[in-house]
């Protein structure tokens, strides 16, 4: 969800520096396209504790399969 | 043979009992579906037939979606016909099943990469749909469903990554069991988003499909168990539609199970919005020199091109936190209960141009409706279980997806065998 605190990150700068960093070169209809798609997946940073609580995703599996 | 029975169970009862040999099933098998797919095109290649003649699976002749690695032979996935590579070793899955002593005599089609909610695919014939022609077939695992509904294959292993063996099962009526990730080995299939891949089975009857689960995961198959069990049910107010929510809501009350409705939209908002992440990531990832020299077939180009714009950290703040969600999600949600039921599809099953990307039909919303709930478990790891429930009013199939706890296919099959076919009931 986004966070009502903080205004929203410029999505096409958003979107034209992670396209260059992949070394590809778009249209500005892509870039354009790739923003918008960027402001639907914008979500809050993630608590800290939370990527904290548990990096091993397999293990997880096998802990919740019998919790 | 005469005639093949409806039930991969019951014609391996025929060849235990010595009723039939194991040549002689295979044969059938073959002609039938060579038979059939003239009328449901969906086979990329017929394979020479190689008969193990022992194990469960002895006698009966396979086909799966054209994503497995089998031996000496590298896959098409979607754009072209298999061809011969030597050295080249059978999918662990395949070779699973081969174990187990099953054959397999064809390929099947599937969307271009495994990039597709629906069977549209130009290098292919189209796929008709066995249980009504201008019904769409979904996909990606498109040529399993029409298959396995045609009665081509008692079952066809298909792969998951975003709803691909769920979705062509709602279309095609068939029991799709997605598996826990890591569950089966992904070893010899092509990838699309390796962290969200799962192979999965695709049949008609329940209990086929646990066969071939019991195939490819021996050590953690067990016997049919029949006991109730208490589930949760979330029909999301917005997005389903009422027929759809009402058929659910008629099935769920006459379900031998304790159920509980609840509410988890804002979970699967957030849930989802990690999956499509890891989803475009991956894709760009998988797909990167395709995309970069401008070779991507149309629908990886569609995935693949968002992935290459989305940032590096918010891919890797979805994998970060998984692990954690995962928890939270089973924690909150089977603490009290075994499953978790909600709609496979938002909406009836469409016709096949509503959902063909360029038709003048063309309904953006209408595809969205075919993948809208299948992505986030996909993110999480689960197991999940497509489940014919109800005819809508043109008679297509209205379905439910089941999810468990990690692990727990062999619950979902309980579930899946107690419930009244709608389908291909003798």
């Amino acid at each position: 969800m986004p966070n009502a605190s903080e205004s929203p990150p410029d999505f096409i700068e958003l979107a034209r520096h992670a396209f260059a960093s992949q070394g590809y070169a778009p249209s500005d209809a892509v870039v354009k396209a790739a923003a918008k798609g960027l402001a639907r997946l914008h979500m809050q940073a993630t608590p800290s504790g939370m990527q904290e609580a548990e990096a091993c995703f397999d293990e997880m599996l096998k802990r919740c399969a019998h919790a | 043979m005469r005639e093949l029975p409806e039930r991969m169970t019951q014609l391996q009862a025929h060849i235990r009992a010595g009723q039939v040999s194991a040549q002689d099933a295979l044969m059938a098998q073959v002609q039938r579906g060579q038979g059939l797919n003239a009328k449901f095109p969906c086979v990329v290649d017929a394979l020479p037939l190689h008969a193990s003649g022992v194990g469960p699976l002895a006698g009966i002749a396979l086909a799966h979606k054209d994503i497995f690695q089998l031996d000496d032979r590298l896959p098409g996935c979607g754009v072209g016909l298999g061809h011969a590579q030597a050295s080249v070793h059978a999918a662990a899955a395949i070779a699973a099943l081969q174990q187990a002593g099953a054959s397999q005599w064809a390929t099947l089609v599937m969307a271009p990469h495994a990039c597709g909610a629906t069977s549209q695919n130009t290098h292919f014939a189209r796929c008709v749909n066995p249980l009504d022609k201008d019904a769409v077939v979904g996909g990606s695992s498109s040529g399993s469903a029409v298959a396995v509904a045609a009665g081509m294959s008692y079952a066809a292993l298909g792969t998951d990554t975003a709803g691909s063996v769920r979705i062509p099962a709602a279309t095609c009526g068939l029991i799709g069991l997605k598996t826990t990730h890591g569950a089966v080995s992904t070893q010899g299939c092509a990838p699309l988003a390796p962290s969200l891949d799962s192979v999965g089975i695709l049949s008609r009857h329940a209990q086929d499909a646990r066969e071939i689960w019991a195939a490819l995961c021996p050590h953690m198959a067990r016997a049919a168990a029949t006991r109730t069990a208490r589930c949760h049910l979330w029909l999301p107010e917005d997005g389903v539609t009422p027929e759809v929510a009402q058929a659910i809501r008629t099935w769920a009350a006459q379900l031998d199970a304790q159920v509980t409705p609840l509410d988890m939209a804002d979970t699967f908002d957030s849930l989802n919005r990690h999956a499509q992440r890891v989803l475009l990531h991956e894709t760009a990832r998988t797909h990167h020199a395709s995309l970069c020299d401008g070779s991507a077939e149309p629908s990886v180009q569609a995935i693949g091109l968002m992935g290459l714009g989305l940032p590096l950290a918010w891919y890797q703040a979805s994998m970060q936190s998984r692990a954690a969600l995962l928890q939270d999600f089973v924690t909150r949600y089977f603490h009290d209960a075994e499953f978790l039921i909600l709609p496979s599809l938002a909406a009836p099953v469409p016709d096949w141009q509503t959902v063909d990307v360029g038709h003048p039909s063309f309904d953006r919303a209408a595809l969205f409706a075919l993948h809208r709930y299948m992505g986030f478990v996909n993110y999480l790891g689960l197991p999940a279980l497509n489940l014919p429930i109800a005819r809508d009013m043109r008679g297509r199939a209205v379905c439910v997806q089941v999810l468990a706890r990690p692990f727990a296919e062999h619950r979902l099959l309980d579930l899946a065998e107690q419930v009244p076919p709608v389908f291909w009931t003798h």
